[in-house]
C-alpha cells in the first residue's frame, strides 16, 4: 500500500512533466502540421541553463525558469525563422528531417561546449516526506505545482486573451485566419515563444529531478511524440490526458514490470492508434 | 545524338567492371568498403522507395539486423542450408513490416518516422532483453558460413571474402533492376504519385494504403536479404550493429542524393560511403563530433539543394544548354529538375 502511493505521487509529478513538454510539442505540431525533432534539445538547454544558474553560479531557484525561458525562446524563434518558415510550403516531411539534423547539431554543440558527463543538479526542495513506509520526495511538490501552475497559466493565454484567440484561429485554417487581419509570421513566433516557455519550464523541473546531458532530451522527445499521437494531434486536453496516461503507464509499469516496460508503453500506443487512429481527443 | 548512347551502356559497363575487380584488387579494406556499399544501396533503394509513397522508414537498419538474425538462427538452430535461409531472412521482416505498417501506414508521414524510431527501440530493446533467442548484448558468435554448390562447384565463403562480395554485389544489382523497372513501371509511377497528391489518386480507385504495404514490405525484404548477405560474412550478429543513427545516415544519403529517382539513392549512397571513408582519415578525437557534421550537412541540404546532387546536376545541365542555345523540351525540365 505505502509502495502504491509513492507510485502514485511520482506518476502524478511524472505527468506533469510529460504535459508541459507534450502540450508545446502538441501546439508546434498541430499548427505547423511537423514534426518537432529538435524538441527535447530545447528541454537540454533549459537543463542546462538550470545547471548554471543554480548548481555554478549559486542563484535562486526562482530565477532558473525565467532564464530558461528567454534562452529557449529565443532558440525558438532561430528555428522559426531558420527553418520552419522558410520551409513552410514544403510539407511534413523535409521540415521535420531538418529539425532531426539540427538535434544532432545541438547535441553536438552541447557536447563540445559542456562534456558528455551527467551533472547534477541540486533539489528544489530537499528531504523526503514520511507516511508510514513510505517516503517520497518533497521535490515533487514543486515539480506539481510548477506544472499546475504552467498548465493553468496556458489554459488562460490560450482562451482568454487575444493572442490566444489568433493561435487558436491558425490552427483551425491559417488562410482564413489571415484573411481576417490576423498576422500570420507574429503568431506563429508567439506560438514559439508559448512553446519554449513550456519546454523551458519542463527543463527546470525535470533538471531538478534528474541528472542533466547532451541527450537528456532524446528520452523525453520519444514520450512527447507518444503524448502527442495519444492524446491527438494539436489537441491540449488531448495532451493531457495523454500525458496522464503515460506518466501513469511508466511509473506502474517501471515499478512492477522493470525493463518491460518500455514494451509496453509501445504495446499500449500502438492499441490506442488501432482503435483511434487520430487519437484520444483528435479529429479526423 | 551522341550522347544518350553511352549513357545507356554506362550502368552495363559499372557493373562488368565491379564484377571484374575482384580479380586485380585483393585488398581486403576496399574489399569491405565495397561490400558495405553495395548492402548500403540495397537498404537505401528501399527507404527511396518507401519514400516515394510518402514515409521515412528510419528503421531500415533494424530490418536489415532482422534478416541478419532469422539467417543466423535458422542456420544454427534449424540447420537451414543458407540458400532455404536466405529467402526467409527476407520474408519475416517483411511480415513484420507488414503488420506494422496496419497501424503505420495509416499516420501522416512525420508520425510514421516518429513509429519508425520508436520500433527501432523496440526491437533493439527486443534483441538485447530475449537473451535465450537472440544472445542479448553479445549476439550470436560465429555465423556458419553459407555452403553453395553451383554447377557442381562448391563456392569456398571461408578462404576469402570475393565470395561475398559477388553476393552483395549480385544482391545490389537485381534490387536495383527490380527499383529501376519499376520506377518505370504503372506501380513505380503510382508510387510516385502517392507521396504527390494521395488525395487524387484515392479518388481514381488506386487502394493507397494496399500500394504503401507493398512499397514498405517490398523495401523491407530487400532489407533482410542483405542482412542475410551481411551476417555470414561478419560472422557475428549484434543488436548494436543495428541503430537508429546508421537508419538517419541512409536516410541522408537518399536525401543528398535526390530523392525523386531511384539513381538519386544511388548516388547518395556512394556519397555517404566517400563521407564515412574521410571521416576514418580524421582524428579518433572527432568521432563523436560526427553526428554535427552530418547535422549540418541535412539541414543545408534540405534548405538549399531539396532536390539533392541529382537535381543540381539536371539544374546545371539546363543552364549550360541555356547558354549555349540549345533549345530544352518543357519535360525535360520538368524530369530533372521539379519539386
Amino acid at each position: 500500500m505505502a509502495q502504491v502511493f509513492q507510485v502514485i505521487v511520482n506518476a502524478i509529478s511524472l505527468s506533469l512533466i510529460y504535459i508541459l513538454f507534450a502540450t508545446g510539442l502538441t501546439l508546434i505540431m498541430g499548427i505547423f502540421d511537423v514534426c518537432n525533432f529538435a524538441y527535447g534539445e530545447f528541454v537540454m538547454v533549459a537543463g542546462f541553463v538550470t545547471y548554471f544558474v543554480v548548481a555554478k553560479w549559486g542563484l535562486s531557484y526562482i530565477i532558473a525558469p525565467f532564464a530558461a525561458m528567454v534562452i529557449v525562446s529565443l532558440l525558438g524563434i532561430i528555428f522559426e525563422k531558420g527553418i520552419f518558415y522558410p520551409m513552410r510550403n514544403r510539407g511534413g516531411l523535409e521540415p521535420a528531417l531538418a529539425t532531426f539534423g539540427s538535434s544532432s547539431i545541438l547535441q553536438t554543440a552541447a557536447l563540445i561546449l559542456f562534456g558528455g558527463m551527467p551533472l547534477g543538479v541540486p533539489e528544489i526542495i530537499t528531504g523526503n516526506f514520511k507516511i508510514g513506509s513510505a517516503s517520497v520526495p518533497n521535490n515533487n511538490l514543486p515539480v506539481i505545482i510548477g506544472g499546475l501552475l504552467m498548465i493553468a497559466l496556458l489554459f488562460l493565454f490560450v482562451q482568454k486573451t487575444k493572442l490566444g484567440l489568433a493561435i487558436r484561429a491558425l490552427q483551425q485554417d491559417q488562410d482564413a485566419a489571415a484573411l481576417q487581419g490576423i498576422n500570420i509570421a507574429s503568431t506563429r513566433i508567439v506560438i514559439w515563444v508559448v512553446a519554449s516557455c513550456l519546454a523551458g519550464v519542463a527543463g527546470v523541473l525535470l533538471a531538478s529531478t534528474a541528472y542533466v546531458h547532451p541527450w537528456m532530451g532524446n528520452g523525453y522527445l520519444l514520450k512527447g511524440f507518444a503524448v502527442v499521437i495519444m492524446g491527438g494531434l494539436g489537441s491540449i486536453p488531448g495532451a493531457l490526458i495523454g500525458g496522464f496516461v503515460l506518466g501513469f503507464v511508466d511509473s506502474f509499469g517501471q515499478t512492477y514490470l522493470g525493463s518491460y516496460s518500455y514494451m509496453f508503453a509501445f504495446a499500449f500506443i500502438m492499441l490506442v492508434l488501432i482503435v483511434r487512429p487520430q487519437g484520444l481527443m483528435g479529429k479526423r | 545524338m551522341k550522347s544518350p548512347k553511352w549513357q545507356a551502356y554506362l550502368p552495363v559497363l559499372i557493373i562488368i567492371f565491379m564484377f571484374v575487380l575482384p580479380v586485380f584488387m585483393h585488398a581486403p579494406r576496399y574489399i569491405n568498403l565495397l561490400i558495405q556499399l553495395f548492402l548500403g544501396i540495397v537498404l537505401a533503394m528501399g527507404v527511396y522507395s518507401v519514400w516515394a509513397v510518402g514515409f521515412i522508414n528510419a528503421a531500415q537498419p533494424i530490418f536489415y539486423g532482422l534478416g541478419a538474425y532469422v539467417v543466423t538462427l535458422l542456420m544454427i538452430r534449424s540447420h537451414f542450408p543458407y540458400w532455404l535461409a536466405f529467402p526467409m531472412a527476407g520474408v519475416i521482416p517483411s511480415l513484420v513490416a507488414l503488420l506494422f505498417g496496419f497501424v503505420g501506414l495509416k499516420m501522416k508521414g512525420a508520425y510514421f518516422l516518429f513509429l519508425t524510431i520508436a520500433l527501432n527501440g523496440l526491437l533493439s530493446w527486443l534483441l538485447v532483453s530475449w537473451k535465450s533467442l537472440f544472445g542479448g548484448e553479445l549476439g550470436i558468435f560465429p555465423v556458419p558460413h553459407p555452403e553453395i554448390r553451383v554447377f557442381g562447384f562448391d563456392i569456398n565463403f571461408v578462404a576469402s571474402r570475393t565470395p561475398y562480395y559477388y553476393l552483395a554485389l549480385i544482391l545490389a544489382v537485381v534490387t536495383c533492376l527490380v527499383y529501376f523497372k519499376l520506377h518505370n513501371s504503372r506501380l513505380g509511377r503510382v508510387w510516385e504519385s502517392i507521396g504527390k497528391t494521395e488525395d487524387l489518386l484515392a479518388n481514381t480507385g488506386i487502394s493507397v494504403f494496399t500500394q504503401k504495404q507493398i512499397s514498405l514490405s517490398l523495401s523491407c525484404f530487400f532489407a533482410g536479404l542483405a542482412g542475410a548477405v551481411w551476417a555470414p560474412y561478419i560472422t557475428i550478429v549484434t543488436p548494436s550493429e543495428f541503430t537508429l543513427w546508421q537508419g538517419i545516415t541512409i536516410v541522408l544519403g537518399v536525401l543528398v542524393g535526390g530523392i525523386y529517382s531511384p539513381l538519386g539513392a544511388i548516388i547518395g549512397t556512394v556519397f555517404m560511403a566517400v563521407l564515412n571513408l574521410v571521416f576514418t582519415y580524421l582524428p579518433k578525437q572527432t568521432i563523436q563530433y560526427q553526428p554535427m557534421i552530418l547535422g549540418l550537412i541535412l539541414v543545408l541540404v534540405l534548405l538549399f539543394m531539396p532536390t539533392g546532387i541529382l537535381g543540381l546536376y539536371g539544374r546545371i545541365k539546363n543552364n549550360i544548354k541555356e547558354l549555349t542555345g540549345k533549345k530544352v523540351a518543357p519535360a525535360e525540365i520538368k524530369k530533372t529538375t521539379s519539386v
